[in-house]
Formats: C-alpha cells, sequence, structure tokens
C-alpha cells in the first residue's frame, strides 16, 4: 500500500533532519566542569569521539524523537493519501427537473433505472440533486417534481462533484443526450427522453380583453384548440430555427378567466393555459403639465385614468409637494445629449428602456435623488424616493418620438402602481414570483392542488410553482408552464453516455492520513518532552 | 588565613556543639590511668560486679568470701578510669574546596570540638594533606584555629595510611572528607581505627558531588590531579553516576565495618540543618548535653 503524495515538495522539509544531526554534534562541543573527583565520572559510559575501534554512534533518545517528529511532520505536510479500505463509493445523483421530464414517463423510467442501479452495487452515501433553475440536494425522489422551466444541469453537476468529494461517482437522469462526448470517469449519463411530437403553448398573454397565444407545433399534427373567444380570430405562422413552428393568436375574450386547451399528446403540461383579466383599478394622474406627448403616452398605458382631484400619482412640471409625483423639468438653454448614457438596469423605471441613436436635451445642473439616467454624468432621470424627476426640453429632444418615451412612461405607471393595493400581475409564468401587496396583515395563499399557507403583509411573494389558479386572499393569479425549449421534444433522447471507469468501480478511493501522522509526531514530541524533563529532574 | 565564611562556618558549629556533649564510648582497650571511669571491668578501686574464674586472672581479685561460703571461685570486677582523647581530622584536599565542603567540614569539626569540651575531653584538631598538620590553634577553642587551607593536591590516603599510627592511642577519632579518591577505602579504615577507641568517618558531599546538575556535553576536570574526562550527561548518564556513588557508598560502608567504624554522611549545603546528628546519635558518639548521664 503505497502512499501518494499530493505535495512532494513538502518531503524538502526533510533538509533539517542534517540541521538536527549538527545540532546534537554541536553540542557535543564540551563545556568545563571542575569536580572533587573522577572515580564516579569513570562509571559513564563514553561515545568515542574517534580512534581506529568502530564503535556504534550512541546518540540519546531525545535526538530519535525529534528525528522521528520531523519525519513525520514533512511527510504530514506532503499530504499523503492511502487507499480507503470502504468498498463502497459515495453516488450523488443528478435528476433534471425540468418539464419535459414529464412526458413519456421519462421521470418514472429514470427513477426506476436509479433504483436498479442502487441495488446492484454498494453506494455510500447517495446523495440526490435536483436540477432546477437553481440546483439543489433533496433527500429523496418525492421532491423531483419536473415543473421548472429550465434545468441548469452544469451547475447541478459541479454542485455534486464539490460537496461529494472527488471520490463521488455521478448519475445524471436526464432526458437528452449531453452537449459535449463523455470519456469513461465519474460521470455516467443517462436519458430516458423520446423525441415525441408535441404540441403546446408557449406563450400566453392577456391585454384586457385581447388574448395573445402561442403554440408551437413541430409537424403537421392537426390541432384544435378549445377555449371561448369572439370575435376576430387572428392567426399567423413562423417557423423557428431548428424546425419549431410557431403558432400565434390573438383573440377577444369575454371578461373573467379565460382557459384554452390543446389535445392531449405526449407533453400534457403545455396543453393547458389559463389567463386571467388584470383587475387593477386604472391609476389616477393628475396631469399638471401641458404636454400632449406625456398625456397620450399615459394614455397608451390603458392602465391610467386623469384625475386631479383624488390623484395617486402627479404629473407636474413645477416642485411639487404631493406624495407620489413626477417633476418634468422643461428647462431651456441646455445641452442635447446623444449619449452614451448610463442607465440603472436594476431600477424599475429603466425596464425595457433603450435609448440607442435618442437626443435628450436637458438644462445642466445636479438633480437630487438617485440617479437613473445619466448622459455622462449629467442626471436625467432621478428617483427620490416618492419622486421622480425628469429633466427634458422637448424643443432639443427626439425622446418623445421614440418608443423610449412611452416605456418610460409605462414604467412610471407600474412603478406607482406597484405599491398600490393587489396583484403586480395577474398571470405569471411557472416558477416565477408574483408580487401582492395586501391590505390585511395576513392572507391565505391557496394553490391550484388546494394545498392553503399563510402569508404575512404589507407585501408578500409567492413562488408559483404549480400551474393553475392561484389566490391570494381577495386576489387571484394565473400561472402558466410556457417553455418553448421544453415543449420541443424533438431532440429528446434515451440512451447512456459516459461509464464508471473500472479504476473508479475498484479504487475506493483516497484518504487524507496527514492527521495519523500528525498525531504520531505530537506523541514524539509529548515523549521528548518527558525524556528531557526526566533528565532535568535527576 | 582563613576566609570569613569558614570563619563564620567554624563560630556556628562550635555554637551547635556547645550545646552537646560527645560520649564515651562502651569499647574501650585498657590502658593507664586518667580521670574517666571506663565500663570494661579491669583494675581498678570501684567493686563492679562477680564472674566466675577463669584461668590467667589476676588471683589477687579472687573473692574468697564468695569462695567460703560457695566453694565458688570467682574474681571481683572493677571500673578501669581512663581520659578519652579526641583526634579531630580534616581532609584538607582541593576537592573538599568546591562548592561548601569545607564550610560544611569545618562546622562539624567545630561542633565535635565543642562537645568534646562539654564531655572534658581534650583534643586536637588536624588537616590530612600531604601529612597529618595540626592545625594552629587546634587544641584551643575553634574560634583560635588559624591557617586552615585546603589545597593539597592529592588525596588524604597517603597521609592517613602513612602516620595514623602518630595519633594519640585509645584517642576517639573523626575523619571528616568526601571520601572521593580511588583506592580501595579498607586501610584507610583500617589505619584509622587501629588503637582507636572510637573511629567515626563524616562523608561531606556537596550537592554537586552528589547529584550533578549536568546536561549535555561537559570536560570534567578533577580538581585535585587535572585529569580531565569529557561526558554528554543525559538521564541515562545521570543513573550511572548515582550507581557509582552508591557503590561507593556502600564500599565504605563495609570497610567501615570491617574496622568497627561509624560512618555518618551529610550534605554540605545542608549541613546547618543535619550536621549528621542522626548517625552520631544512633552511634551513640553524640548527644544533647542535658541529657548527660
Amino acid at each position: 500500500m503505497v502512499p501518494f503524495l499530493t505535495s512532494p515538495f513538502a518531503l524538502l522539509a526533510l533538509l533539517a533532519v542534517p540541521a538536527l544531526v549538527a545540532i546534537y554534534l554541536f553540542q557535543r562541543r564540551f563545556r568545563v566542569r571542575e569536580v572533587s573527583s573522577l572515580i564516579l565520572w569513570d562509571a559513564i559510559r563514553q561515545p568515542a569521539s574517534g580512534g581506529r575501534k568502530r564503535e556504534r554512534l550512541q546518540l540519546p533518545l531525545t535526538f530519535w524523537l525529534e528525528l522521528l517528529a520531523i519525519a513525520l511532520l514533512a511527510l504530514a505536510a506532503a499530504g499523503p493519501l492511502l487507499p480507503r479500505w470502504s468498498r463502497s463509493r459515495p453516488l450523488v445523483i443528478v435528476c433534471d427537473d425540468s418539464l419535459s421530464m414529464q412526458a413519456g414517463g421519462a421521470r418514472e423510467k429514470a427513477i426506476a433505472f436509479a433504483k436498479s442501479e442502487l441495488a446492484k452495487r454498494k453506494f455510500s452515501p447517495v446523495r440526490i440533486v435536483i436540477a432546477g433553475a437553481t440546483p439543489r440536494f433533496e433527500r429523496d425522489f418525492a421532491q423531483w417534481t419536473c415543473t421548472s422551466q429550465t434545468s441548469d444541469l452544469d451547475a447541478a453537476i459541479a454542485l455534486a462533484a464539490s460537496a461529494a468529494g472527488r471520490n463521488a461517482l455521478v448519475l445524471v437522469l436526464t432526458d437528452h443526450a449531453p452537449d459535449a462526448p463523455l470519456e469513461a470517469g465519474r460521470i455516467r449519463w443517462q436519458a430516458f427522453g423520446a423525441p415525441l411530437r408535441n404540441l403546446g403553448f408557449v406563450a400566453a398573454a392577456r391585454t384586457g380583453n385581447r388574448v395573445l397565444l402561442e403554440i408551437a407545433e413541430g409537424s403537421s399534427t392537426s390541432r384544435r384548440v378549445d377555449g371561448s373567444s369572439s370575435g376576430a380570430v387572428d392567426d399567423s405562422k413562423t417557423r423557428r430555427p431548428g424546425g419549431l413552428i410557431i403558432r400565434r393568436r390573438q383573440l377577444s375574450v369575454p371578461d373573467g378567466p379565460y382557459e384554452a386547451t390543446l389535445n392531449d399528446d405526449a407533453a400534457a403540461f403545455d396543453n393547458r393555459v389559463v389567463l386571467l383579466p388584470d383587475r387593477r383599478p386604472p391609476l389616477r394622474v393628475a396631469l399638471r403639465v401641458q404636454d400632449a406627448t406625456i398625456e397620450s403616452a399615459l394614455r397608451a398605458t390603458s392602465r391610467v385614468t386623469l384625475d386631479d382631484v383624488h390623484p395617486q400619482l402627479v404629473v407636474t412640471d413645477h416642485e411639487s409637494n404631493d406624495e407620489w409625483s413626477v417633476e418634468v423639468q422643461h428647462g431651456s438653454g441646455g445641452a442635447a445629449f446623444v449619449g452614451p448614457y448610463v442607465i440603472d438596469r436594476t431600477n424599475a423605471l429603466t425596464t425595457g428602456l433603450h435609448l440607442d441613436g435618442i437626443v435628450w436635451g436637458a438644462a445642466r445642473g445636479a438633480m437630487p435623488g438617485q440617479p437613473v439616467v445619466l448622459a455622462g454624468d449629467q442626471p436625467l432621470v432621478s428617483v427620490d424616493g416618492k419622486r421622480v424627476r425628469i429633466r427634458f426640453d422637448r424643443t432639443i429632444s427626439n425622446l418623445h418620438h421614440a418608443p423610449a418615451w412611452p416605456a418610460l412612461w409605462w414604467n412610471i405607471v407600474e412603478w406607482r402602481a406597484a405599491q398600490l393595493p393587489g396583484l403586480r400581475s395577474a398571470n405569471v409564468s411557472l416558477g416565477a414570483n408574483a408580487f401582492v401587496n395586501l391590505e390585511t396583515p395576513n392572507a391565505i395563499v391557496t394553490a391550484p392542488d388546494q394545498t392553503q399557507r399563510t402569508v404575512s403583509g404589507p407585501s408578500a411573494v409567492i413562488a408559483a410553482t404549480q400551474p393553475g389558479i392561484w389566490r391570494v386572499g381577495p386576489y387571484s393569479f394565473g400561472c402558466n408552464a410556457l417553455a418553448p425549449e421544453e415543449t420541443d421534444l424533438s431532440h429528446n433522447r434515451s440512451g447512456g453516455w459516459g461509464t464508471w471507469n473500472d479504476e473508479a468501480l475498484t479504487s475506493a478511493g483516497f484518504e487524507n492520513v496527514a492527521w495519523i501522522l500528525l498525531l504520531i509526531a505530537l506523541a514524539a514530541l509529548i515523549a521528548h518532552q518527558r525524556v528531557t524533563r526526566g533528565a532535568l529532574a535527576t | 588565613m582563613t576566609t570569613e565564611s569558614r570563619r563564620a562556618a567554624i563560630a556556628e558549629g562550635e555554637r551547635v556543639g556547645s550545646s552537646h556533649v560527645l560520649v564515651p564510648p562502651r569499647m574501650i582497650t585498657a590502658g593507664a590511668g586518667g580521670t574517666r571511669i571506663s565500663r570494661r571491668a579491669g583494675g581498678s578501686l570501684e567493686f563492679r560486679d562477680h564472674r566466675d574464674y577463669e584461668p590467667g586472672d589476676d588471683l589477687r581479685h579472687l573473692d574468697w568470701n564468695v569462695f567460703a561460703r560457695s566453694d565458688r571461685l570467682t574474681v571481683k570486677q572493677f571500673h578501669e578510669e581512663i581520659s578519652p582523647f579526641v583526634e579531630i581530622l580534616v581532609d584538607g584536599s582541593r576537592s573538599m574546596a568546591l562548592g561548601s565542603k569545607a564550610e560544611a567540614a569545618l562546622a562539624i569539626a567545630a561542633m565535635l570540638a565543642a562537645a568534646a569540651v562539654n564531655a572534658a575531653f581534650p583534643y586536637a584538631f588536624s588537616l590530612v594533606r600531604d601529612r597529618l598538620q595540626r592545625v594552629a590553634g587546634g587544641s584551643a577553642r575553634p574560634a583560635s584555629w588559624d591557617a586552615i587551607a585546603f589545597d593539597h593536591a592529592g588525596t588524604p590516603a597517603t597521609a592517613l595510611a602513612a602516620e595514623a599510627r602518630t595519633l594519640r592511642p585509645l584517642s576517639m577519632r573523626f575523619f571528616i572528607s568526601d571520601l572521593l579518591w580511588p583506592g580501595e577505602p579498607q586501610a584507610i579504615a583500617a589505619a584509622l581505627a587501629q588503637n582507636a577507641t572510637a573511629t567515626v568517618i563524616i562523608q561531606v558531599l556537596g550537592a554537586e558531588d552528589a547529584n550533578p546538575d549536568l546536561r549535555g556535553g561537559w570536560r570534567v576536570v578533577d580538581v585535585e590531579t587535572n585529569e580531565f574526562r569529557e561526558v554528554f550527561f543525559d538521564a541515562a548518564a545521570a543513573a550511572q553516576y548515582r550507581d557509582a556513588l552508591a557503590r561507593h557508598r556502600e564500599l565504605w560502608n563495609e570497610s567501615a565495618r570491617y574496622a568497627r567504624a561509624v560512618v555518618a554522611r551529610c550534605i554540605a549545603e545542608e549541613v546547618e540543618r543535619n550536621p549528621a546528628f542522626d548517625e552520631l546519635a544512633a552511634a551513640e558518639i553524640l548527644r544533647p548535653a542535658w541529657s548527660r548521664s
């Protein structure tokens, strides 16, 4: 059993041995002491200092103990690894948690395969990593629900390898082939998918009574969409790279929840969408600035009603004392900025805001609050708590003619509306978060499977982990599984890639035994101290 | 000249000895005259006891009254009067000058002298160097002892072997030394005990002689001969040294037993606490003055 040294250069510490010998030889340089007589000293056996007769070199016990300690410390520093005695190996099972694993019973097949592998060979310990958007450890397959819109297998495999150690084996259970060939080693890839034809919803949106649906189809498979609609139905079809055909439908729907379904096929998760109407009342805005472009941008949001009596947001061109306000500073005599613009993308006011090619005229000077949009070092938009300031000179700008203008005002309306009671969005994607402002201290959340829990206000975040209709107190929102990559089953495969090589199976791994050497060195040093103390005591 | 430390040691020894008294030894050979009563039966004016007649006894001591009454020949036993002389001998070699052995030896010598005075025993204090040398004022009070030098580059063995016979016959002899010299002690012990009424050998060792506090390599030099040895002194060497010292002690014990001498030991640095009182008291050589019989 030959130890493997991870840091053999540490053995250079053995150079201390000659130094130790030199010290002991130096110590043998004798100091002088007068004694009463030599008759008692003659009884002490002396090591020979030289001569023709060979005698065994006599070194004290302390020398040998120090030598042992040096050797052990040097060897421990070299990181010795010894093969482990145990024949069982750690195993981490990485489970693809994406929606496509629901198709064709891939999940069930994967679980059966994993259990058969566990029965064939002894693994210890066995860990499970659920590979969703963010990988996580779970105790058993019960937590593997295959309801993630995406699966980051690379991150999950990296987590498995780092957490379980270099000796662990990894078994990946998924429905598609790996991106790159796998060589024999620690990772084994097993896929249980099949290139099935599937029809499913990949996008769904609702604005008022207008619904937009996108259906992905892979062939001439006939499809039928069931759902109540009225009025004109717009149909269009596009083909994406990779062969996926997207059919878009725009419908007018009555008030109330709208549900659309497709025929049963290989994957059921994408055969149904439910879209709830946005029941948020329009934002009451007091427009106290004479600017038609602002008014048209606000009205274009369809989320605003002008109300100068009980406004929830005041738009003005003067300094305002209102609680929620937007100050538009029309100062002239400024400069026409053409960029580059510095945009704080973490701020909700800049969502979808693109200023390429925009000429933004504004007076120079500082602005109170946190800058959100700057031209160089000149703030153009700033937020100060509940107050937004926009510095804008329309006479030397083209911003109000660009799509960025209504986008900015849409963000301002959403920014204020997000503080009002109710849901921020009436429909969310599976796995996304729904944000709700509560008017009561607590509210009961009811999932589509009727499980309930309580959340506390004034605001709550609900993870939409199931498709269907969720209820949060008096509010409801819809959750839909909309993932084109998961609906497209044409790339799914079954098979095995990569093998656990013989070395990985027969070798039980290595154990760092430096701690054993350190303990022995410690014992040697303790013995050295006792010997030294005993010599002193006598 | 005697150094101040040695004078102080002499003074302290005299002080301690002034509360003690030397005890006359049990076995005293017949001698001529004297003012002290010996315990051995012999010709004396003071009757002690009867015993059966043995061929060779002085017929003048036959008790005819007992014969008349019992037809049994018995002789009278009488006390004989003896004046013990005390010889105090101190090893004057260089080894005695190491550490505080010289002070300890002088203190013990002064103690014995003061105890002799209490017992009304005359005494003489001598240094054993190349010869037995009477110390100036050695028969007077210890405070007057002078010119005491421990500078003999040799052992006292030669002087003792040659001149022990010059010591007063039937004297009590005290020899104070570290006893650390080569050679068989039997001859020395026998020379000291020859013609003595009591012989006491007091070994005074320095703390460094009894238990060297050394570590590592040392060149140990004999202070008397300047010979040297190079020693690596560790725990094993210390054990060997202790074994050698024990054998040396046993050798002297055996030699003293054979010569009917008493051996007492003390450590020079501890003489104030234990100037060999225990051994001397056990040998009935020395006792506190108030318990004088």
